[in-house]
């Protein structure tokens, strides 16, 4: 009831505003004319489309979510395994479109690469929410398996399979807009029909109305699909709101003297990186993609070891300068993303009315595509600094969001039964229990989003700023020039590890603080380990 | 390549092509060309979604030009992130459509392609303007312009043709959405005289329209791109010839009769993509002035002239790009054309 009333109320405002300050020529239509226009058309050119796109994203969001909840339990039973598979994760996750589109349609047939597109963008968030979850299991249970001489495998079937399906359902909730969303942008690498067909050819005949129409039928499926995954997973799993503390505690990971912690990283980095140029090799041998297009790791060296044609700028200097714009935008849009997920998060905390007002908004927003966006809001927050810090927000928030969103959900149930206990009232609940819960959330989630934050900057870059990594690999692309295009995918996958690996030093440090704090503080250091993805 | 906004792709989307390789190489693409029971399959890629600008092809398919020539074709659709040289370099289509910049560059880093003809003789790149008109290249000055990247080579061999300052106007990246000019967020917008410009008119706006062409950008553009080994290769120059020899009757067809593209467009070929017959029809008759010079009538469709070629290589000079006259082969379309 609440959720249709901020729902209309969100719709009148939208309206009021296209008429007046978003006129803008006639280009921002409000609700009314989008449903005009969705009357005109009939429901049978949305349905046609929709079938084709909602084919690809959901075999996309079953073959993607299989390979991560099948390589986050070897990754678990494995643990040599463990960070390599992490590595690939992050990999598929900061792998910019425009290099890897043109080379999908080469080498597959345009529909498996769109069931591929909707598959890659599932992949990394599902495998952080199955190692998180596994990782969650009540310790006593595993030691007591593990005193009955069961290895890791038979702990993952007997005690870690249940204890991760809540992490796991929640992964499984962010993945469906976001397959949906990797169908329609599969469909710009060409497609008979499809959502993302249909937008192409209304914002090229200036169809605004439809375009509009379009954008807003693929956000109400993916909200739907997110509704769905969360209504089943609170069906099959009605436990999972009020697990106890104890149960979430997970284990205590063995303290390591600061030199063998050192040791390690650097071991296990050296294994990822080993693991990412070897596939690559793989890839680039298994699917014979011509030399002209494809390169690897040796060729990306060789270019940026060779010395600059003489006569002629330095290439690496050129690209310096990118990478620096790059990482900055990065930075701007993952502080603005992370900022406004908490601020939503603490809002929705405080005031469910709040919650089920704006919730339909904000799913919205992840799931219409930025190139659909990107005009409104290029005339709004401009072509500087406001529109890469609105770009890179929107796409950093929604993972925040969640992330945020689902540790609050799951306050430990005793922690909760403490505070009512003690009568306390809500703010004070908040404050207490739920602020430093979201807090520690907050820096896991920051893992998911880090490397998002350069798919932010890269498509701010290009869509409103034309500077930076972003708009320079366009610019490669369509001068064939593919050493630098992949040298540049590279810098952006190198700069997106750092990030993701700094994040993981400041969760430690967040997290040895809550532990050092009182080991009676069940509730945050608990959290802290749940949402703690392998790495 | 018509709509030259590939890799517009949006969203807030990250890939990962090593992880394909577990998905196996059993499914990597179709070959080019095949033959079973006397008919020769074979891709034709496509630049863009499937609208009025393949109207010769969907003339050759429905009437059976294709089929008659003992040749199966698949006509790839194609959008704004897809790169057709690449996809022509890599065999999976025979032929594919692009533009002499493209194919200049890619074959400059080594890719052993030719352009074997071009459908629009004349280049329907233009700057659409709207409140502030902009009708001569004088007129860019202190205007905001704007340009999709992938217009980039093509915009700075005009600029240096026209001898127009970069730090006279303001460019800002931009796709193939018109909201920025029609929102007035920009004063001169990058399109095409036969489809943009169209649209825009359709839908009731008051466009002025610079050519590009009319003020020396004198490149063709909707060329064919194949591989060198397509041509010298007997058997593959036969499917080569026979695919132009009805591709060129279908677009006769198309040219004579524009409603005929249109209605193929908006009924058959390209009829979930929303496609208004109005529009296209106009699209369709816009086109037929590109498509048709005196040199055409003269020499046949497609064909483009020594002085086309030369005055083609001067122009992407201007644009940075070294290219020879060896980059056209207008050898099958005189094959064809003699023979008529």
């Amino acid at each position: 009831m609440v959720g249709a009333v901020g729902t209309v109320a969100l719709l009148v405002a939208w309206q009021l505003l296209s008429a007046t300050v978003l006129h803008a020529g006639g280009t921002v239509p409000g609700p009314v004319e989008i449903v005009r226009q969705l009357g005109r058309d009939g429901a049978g050119l949305y349905l046609v489309n929709a079938e084709v796109t909602v084919s690809a994203a959901v075999q996309g969001y079953i073959y993607g979510n299989l390979a991560a909840i099948v390589l986050g339990v070897v990754a678990l039973v494995v643990p040599a395994l463990g960070r390599p598979i992490t590595h690939l994760g992050v990999f598929s996750y900061c792998l910019p479109i425009v290099a890897i589109g043109p080379v999908l349609a080469i080498v597959f047939p345009a529909d498996l690469s769109r069931v591929l597109l909707a598959g890659l963008s599932v992949f990394f968030t599902t495998l952080v929410a199955t190692t998180a979850g596994l990782r969650a299991a009540d310790q006593a249970s595993v030691d007591l398996v593990t005193a009955h001489g069961g290895g890791r495998w038979t702990v993952v079937r007997k005690v870690r399979a249940m204890a991760a399906l809540p992490s796991l359902f929640a992964g499984l909730q962010v993945a469906a807009p976001a397959a949906l969303l990797g169908a329609i942008i599969g469909e710009y690498i060409g497609a008979d029909s499809g959502l993302g067909v249909l937008m192409i050819s209304s914002q090229q005949s200036m169809q605004i109305e439809r375009t509009w129409a379009v954008a807003l039928v693929g956000a109400a499926l993916a909200g739907l699909a997110f509704l769905v995954v969360g209504l089943v997973s609170r069906l099959l799993l009605p436990w999972s709101t009020h697990l106890t503390a104890a149960a979430m505690a997970g284990p205590v990971t063995p303290a390591r003297g600061r030199a063998a912690s050192a040791v390690h990283g650097a071991v296990g980095l050296v294994i990822g990186v080993a693991a990412i140029v070897g596939v690559w090799f793989a890839f680039l041998a298994s699917t014979g993609v011509s030399p002209f297009i494809g390169r690897s790791p040796l060729d990306v060296l060789h270019f940026l070891l060779a010395a600059p044609p003489a006569g002629r700028a330095d290439p690496r200097d050129h690209l310096l300068a990118l990478s620096l714009t790059t990482l900055g935008d990065a930075v701007l849009g993952l502080l603005t993303g992370v900022v406004a997920a908490l601020v939503v998060a603490s809002a929705f905390a405080l005031s469910p009315v709040a919650r089920n007002a704006l919730m339909s908004a904000v799913l919205a927003l992840r799931a219409i595509p930025m190139v659909a966006m990107a005009p409104l809001l290029v005339l709004v927050a401009g072509r500087g600094s406001a529109s890469v810090a609105v770009i890179g927000g929107l796409v950093t928030f929604f993972p925040t969001l969640v992330g945020v969103l689902a540790a609050l959900r799951r306050i430990p149930k005793d922690s909760a039964d403490l505070m009512a206990a003690y009568a306390a009232g809500r703010w004070r609940l908040f404050v207490t229990v739920q602020a430093p819960v979201a807090l520690s959330a907050l820096v896991s989630s920051l893992r998911v989003a880090a490397p998002l934050a350069f798919t932010g900057a890269l498509l701010a870059e290009w869509l409103a700023t034309g500077q930076g990594l972003g708009y320079d690999m366009i610019l490669s692309m369509t001068s064939a020039r593919y050493d630098l295009l992949w040298t540049e995918v590279v810098i952006v996958t190198v700069l997106s590890f750092a990030v993701f690996a700094l994040v993981g030093l400041a969760e430690r440090a967040v997290a040895g603080m809550y532990r050092g704090s009182a080991p009676a503080d069940a509730p945050t250091r608990s959290l802290v380990s749940t949402l703690e993805p392998a790495a | 390549m018509h709509r030259r906004a590939f890799l517009s792709a949006g969203a807030g989307l990250a890939l990962s092509a090593p992880l394909l390789a577990a998905c196996g190489s059993s499914s990597s693409a179709a070959p080019a060309a095949s033959s079973s029971g006397g008919t020769t399959a074979l891709s034709y890629q496509l630049s863009w979604i499937k609208n009025f600008q393949f109207a010769g092809e969907y003339v050759a398919d429905s009437k059976g030009y294709y089929s008659d020539a003992g040749l199966a074709v698949d006509l790839l659709a194609g959008g704004p992130s897809v790169a057709t040289d690449a996809v022509a370099e890599s065999g999976k289509a025979l032929v594919s459509q692009s533009s002499p910049d493209f194919t200049a560059n890619a074959v400059a880093a080594g890719a052993q392609l030719k352009i074997i003809g071009a459908s629009y003789q004349k280049s329907p790149f233009s700057i659409i303007s709207m409140a502030k008109p902009i009708t001569s290249p004088a007129d860019l000055a202190g205007k905001k312009i704007g340009i999709q990247a992938v217009n980039q080579v093509a915009w700075d061999a005009f600029l240096a043709l026209s001898k127009i300052d970069k730090g006279t106007f303001t460019q800002v990246p931009v796709q193939h959405d018109l909201t920025p000019l029609v929102s007035g967020e920009v004063d001169g917008f990058w399109g095409y005289s036969n489809d943009d410009a169209v649209q825009l008119r359709q839908k009731g706006h008051d466009i002025t329209v610079m050519l590009l062409a009319d003020h020396g950008y004198l490149l063709p553009t909707g060329t064919y791109t194949v591989r060198v080994d397509s041509l010298s290769d007997p058997a593959k120059r036969a499917q080569v010839v026979a695919f132009m020899k009805a591709d060129l009757k279908g677009w006769q067809d198309a040219i004579d009769d524009p409603a005929l593209g249109a209605k193929l467009a908006v009924e058959t070929y390209g009829k979930d993509n929303g496609l208004d017959l109005d529009a296209q029809t106009a699209s369709c008759k816009a086109s037929n002035d590109l498509m048709i010079t005196d040199e055409t009538k003269a020499n046949g469709l497609f064909t483009m002239s020594e002085a086309l070629i030369a005055e083609s290589v001067r122009t992407l000079a201007a644009g940075g790009i070294t290219a020879s006259t060896d980059l056209f082969d207008m050898s099958v379309l005189q094959e064809i054309h003699a023979a008529r």
